[in-house]
Order: C-alpha cells, then structure tokens, then sequence
C-alpha cells in the first residue's frame, strides 16, 4: 500500500512539481484519487469487523460515497487545470493519464445501495420468476433503468458545475475543493429530483417494484410462472 | 507557479495528510467497544404489544409535577432523544425538574401487519397516557409528540383534550403539502395499497432508502473527512458511529398503520383538508384548546419549517407559541447548541404553565 499512499506525491508536491519545471503536465491528482482510495480500503479492512454487520454496511457504502467524491474532485480539478493549461500553452500541454469519469454513479452510492437492498429484499428471485415475457418485469426494468438514468444525467450536471466554478475560482486547499464538489453534487441533485417528473418516475419506479414482487407472489402461490 | 497549480499541489499535500491520518487511527474503532446508545437509566412502567412505556429515573423529586409523556415517531428508534450523555434531551428535562417518560413503539412483526393508526393513537398511547394518570394520581399530563409522534400527539390532543395539559410538538409536520416538503411530493403517487397489500409490512429499507436519497451527497460520503478528522479522539467517533447506528436502526412498519398514514396524512393532507378520523373518531383540531409550544427546525430536509409552522392556523389555543431553532431535523436533539436551547425553552415553558 505505501507505493501507493498520496504521500508518495509529496516530494512532486513540494519542488518537483511540473510547473517548477516551466512544464504544463498536470499535477497527478488522479493518481492522488486512486491512492486515497486504496488507503481507505485498506483502513476499512482493518476496521469493519469492529461493527455490527449492518453498521458495517452501511459505513461501507457511505465510504465508498465518499471515495467517489474525492475522485469527482480530484479528476474535476485535473481536468480544469489541464484545459486551463492547454488554453495559456498548447505547445508544452500534456494530458492527465485519465480522463475524470462522470458516468460513475459512486457519488449516489448511498442512494443506490439502499435501492438494491430494497430491492433486493421485495424481488428476490424475480430473475427466476420475473421471466421477459412478464408484463411486470420488463415495466420494472424500464422503470428500474429511467430511474438510475437521472442519476447519470445528475452526475453529468455536478461534472458541468464543478468545471465552471473550479474555472471560475480553483480552491484554496483540498477541504474546499471536497466542499465544493459536495456542495455542487447536492445543488444539482436537489435541483433534479425536486421535479415532479423525478417524483413521477421515482414513483413508477417503486410502484413496479411492488406489482413485480406480487406476481412473482402470486406465481410461487399458484405455481404457475 | 501559476495560482492553479499552486492550488492543486496544496489539494495533494492535504490529501496526503488525510491519509497519514487515516493510517494513524488503524485501530480506531476496534478500540472503542459496542457502541452503546440510551445513556440515562429507565425502567419499564408498561407494554403493550410491541410498545413499551419507559420512566427515565430521577436523582431527587420532580419539582414541575406535571410529568412529560414523550411520544416518538415509528420511524427510527427514540434514544435519538437520549442519545449519549452531553448529547441527551431526556437528560436535560430531568435536569430541569421534569418527570419524563417515553413511548418505545418496538419493532413490528409480520404478524403486527393489521396495527393500524387507531392502536397506535387509540389504545396504544391512551393505555399509557392513562396509567401515567393513575401513577400520579392526575387527570391531565403534558405531551411532547416529536416527527410523527408529534402528528400523533396532535390527533391524540384533539381526541382526549381532557389529558392533556400543554402540548408540545416538535419538528411535526401538520401541513403535508407545502411546496418545500420533498418526501411529501415523493410519495403522493406511490400506490400505498399496493405496497402493504404486497408486503404486509413495510420494510425498514424502504425508508432508509428514501431518506437517504433526501439529501445523499451531505448527509453521506461528504461527513466521513469529518470523521477522519475525529479520528484520535474515540469520543467523537463514538458520537459518530452512534448517530449512523441510529440512522440505519429503521424497525419495520405494521401495514395497515402505515398505509393509513400515507393516504391520510400525506396524499390527503388530513390535518389541514379536514375529514380526518382515526378509529373512526373524527380529528378536529379546534379541539386543540390547551397551551400550545410547537419547536421546528429551520434546516430541516425531512419535515420543512412551513409544514410544522401550519398548526398555528388549526388549532383554537389562545396560548400558542413557537421555538425557532437554528439547526436540522436530527440536530435539534443531538447538536452542542440544542443542548443549551431546546430541552430548557421546554422546561421553561413548562414551568410556567405546570404545577409545581
């Protein structure tokens, strides 16, 4: 794991930074991102086992939560440097080795890993039951896939958001940047599912949920498929 | 070095030291033991079902001799009022003076599916409120409904308005629809007769998953660089690790209770439309004659100030006031500043209008 701990950027950090060297490569902040979570990961391991399983859980998934949070930030501000970098000096411009992925839906771990225990615990066996020529499993499935894509479109704003306001004025330190993308991950968010078309689908959403587990009910009573 | 890259370079030091924090807290919490909750001692008066009625003990004799029946909502667990010592309304209304009890509601059983509002409110509270009557040889006791059991407390007020003294309510809502109230928007369309129909009972996960989603990024990942920041001190992680213990200690819902309070309360909006009853007895809140202290948050995500502000319209108390506090739905128990704030605005208020 110390290969790859952040610290392992501090020396890079404090003189060896590309900018000491007139260069426009980016600070690997992405690489920054990949180390904490590694570090978390293994913190985790040795701590988990200390609480009740269901604490366990879900300190697990606000954790990874977090990871994707710190990995929005990191590879937002990479990405604004690296524009900013190329606008003021495309000769010396260099690429950050990844470009931030915005279609990851870890920022919405919570959410969607409360979704799935839910889900989880109302249609169990729907795979078996739920067959595609079911009328309630292929409406739950689109239901199911409208409700995760509002959460791709929300990821896609906080990602729009970040960039114009990281352009507008970088952080001071790491604190606000996490802040901010907290701060902007809620404003879109809230922005979004405070529609009545979010409420709409969420709601078909769940009620699909509910008329798939009662056929696959009302299948195992009859034992008819 | 452009202010930028200044910027980022400061971002990955501080980065760093967040993880030579982390590795430094590598026993961290295997080093702080159960997580306890609960921190008064209290003993059982009487149960019903799977409620029960709890009697915090008291050091030395009440002085306001009117005791306080706290009624918690059946959503999450009531040591949130009791969390942890420094963290304990329960503890400071002692400390004023108060005799305080506290309804437990339990955590429903498949075979609890029929409970519906009327054994909750009906028999259920009237059972204890009626034995702390007796205990105290008193025809009238204060009440303090908090979340839902403050809107039970207000049904219940409005039934049997002889028992109770004063009513407090605290971050209750009474007006489901206003603009604000995102869960109320939420579950206007959800189709509530299918769910319990479905399931019987309503699965606690079903409502951390909606309240989750309230306020995801916040109240999730965005807290845990606070808990890195508490890591070398176990008390803190402690009062951490409590309050998440208490946001996923979600009991189940008996159906039929639940799908009453979906349809009445918050597609209908009962308590403000009218033609609510309960067991078949019709709610009026001009009933609502006795002091009247309703206690909100001004950030609350989960109950909005507007919703809880409504009663004032409702109800025909002539004593009717309200406590502002500057904080959260769960930080109106548990922050430093509702230490000071809350339990002794109540006590006070109390004070005034009790026998002592």
């Amino acid at each position: 794991m110390s290969s790859k701990h952040p610290r392992s950027n501090q020396q890079h950090a404090a003189g060896d930074a590309p900018d000491a060297r007139n260069s426009a490569a980016a600070p690997d902040l992405t690489e920054a991102a990949r180390a904490w979570t590694a570090l978390v990961d293994g913190w985790w391991r040795q701590q988990s086992a200390a609480l009740p399983p269901e604490l366990e859980r879900a300190m697990t998934s606000t954790l990874d939560q977090s990871k994707a949070l710190v990995d929005m930030a990191c590879a937002q501000a990479a990405r604004t440097f690296t524009e900013s970098a190329a606008a003021s000096n495309p000769a010396q411009f260099t690429q950050p080795k990844d470009s931030p992925s915005v279609d990851k839906l870890g920022l919405w771990q919570p959410v969607i890993d409360a979704c799935r225990a839910c889900e989880a615990s109302l249609v169990e066996n729907a795979g078996a039951s739920g067959s595609p020529q079911s009328g309630a499993a292929s409406d739950y499935q689109r239901a199911a896939a409208a409700y995760m894509n509002e959460f791709v479109q929300i990821n896609s704003e906080v990602a729009q958001r970040l960039q114009k306001k990281l352009s507008a004025s970088p952080p001071v330190d790491f604190r606000q940047l996490h802040d901010l993308v907290v701060e902007e991950a809620e404003n879109a968010y809230q922005e979004r599912v405070s529609t009545d078309s979010f409420a709409a689908l969420q709601a078909a959403f769940i009620n699909a949920m509910f008329r798939l587990r009662k056929e696959i009910s009302n299948a195992r009573r009859t034992g008819k498929p | 070095m452009s202010p930028t890259t200044a910027a980022l370079n400061q971002a990955m030091r501080e980065l760093s030291e967040l993880g030579a924090r982390l590795e430094s807290g590598v026993r961290a919490l295997p080093a702080l033991g159960p997580i306890e909750v609960g921190a008064t001692p209290k003993s059982v008066v009487a149960q019903t079902g799977r409620a029960t009625l709890y009697r915090f003990q008291r050091r030395s004799p009440a002085s306001i001799t009117t005791p306080v029946l706290i009624v918690y909502a059946l959503v999450n667990r009531p040591y949130m009022t009791d969390l942890e010592p420094d963290r304990s309304m329960v503890r400071r209304l002692l400390n004023a003076g108060l005799d305080v009890y506290l309804v437990d509601w339990g955590y429903p059983q498949a075979e609890d599916r029929q409970l519906s509002l009327n054994d909750y409110i009906n028999r259920y509270l009237d059972d204890f409120v009626n034995r702390i009557l007796s205990v105290h040889g008193i025809s009238g006791l204060n009440l303090l409904g908090i979340c839902q059991g403050g809107t039970f407390s207000i049904c219940y007020a409005a039934l049997q308005p002889e028992k109770v003294c004063n009513l407090i309510t605290m971050v209750t809502p009474v007006d489901f629809h206003t603009p604000d109230n995102l869960l109320s928007k939420w579950v206007r369309d959800i189709d509530v007769d299918l769910m319990v129909d479905t399931l019987g009972n309503i699965p606690g996960s079903l409502l951390n998953w909606l309240f989750a989603s309230l306020k995801p990024a916040r109240n999730g990942g965005g807290k845990m660089l606070d808990m890195i920041d508490s890591i070398d001190s176990p008390d803190r992680l402690r009062t951490f690790l409590r309050m998440e213990k208490w946001i996923h200690d979600s009991p189940d819902q008996a159906g039929e209770a639940f799908k009453e309070f979906i349809r009445d309360f918050f597609q209908r909006n009962g308590l403000v439309t009218g033609g609510l009853s309960v067991g078949g007895r019709p709610i009026d809140l001009s009933n609502i004659t006795m002091p009247v202290l309703n206690v909100y948050a001004t950030m609350d995500h989960i109950v909005p100030p507007a919703a809880s502000r409504a009663l004032k319209e409702y109800v025909a108390s002539a004593d009717y006031s309200e406590l502002q506090f500057e904080g959260g739905h769960i930080g109106i128990y548990v922050s430093r500043s509702a230490q000071t704030i809350v339990a002794p605005h109540i006590a006070r208020w109390l004070a005034g209008r009790s026998g002592s």
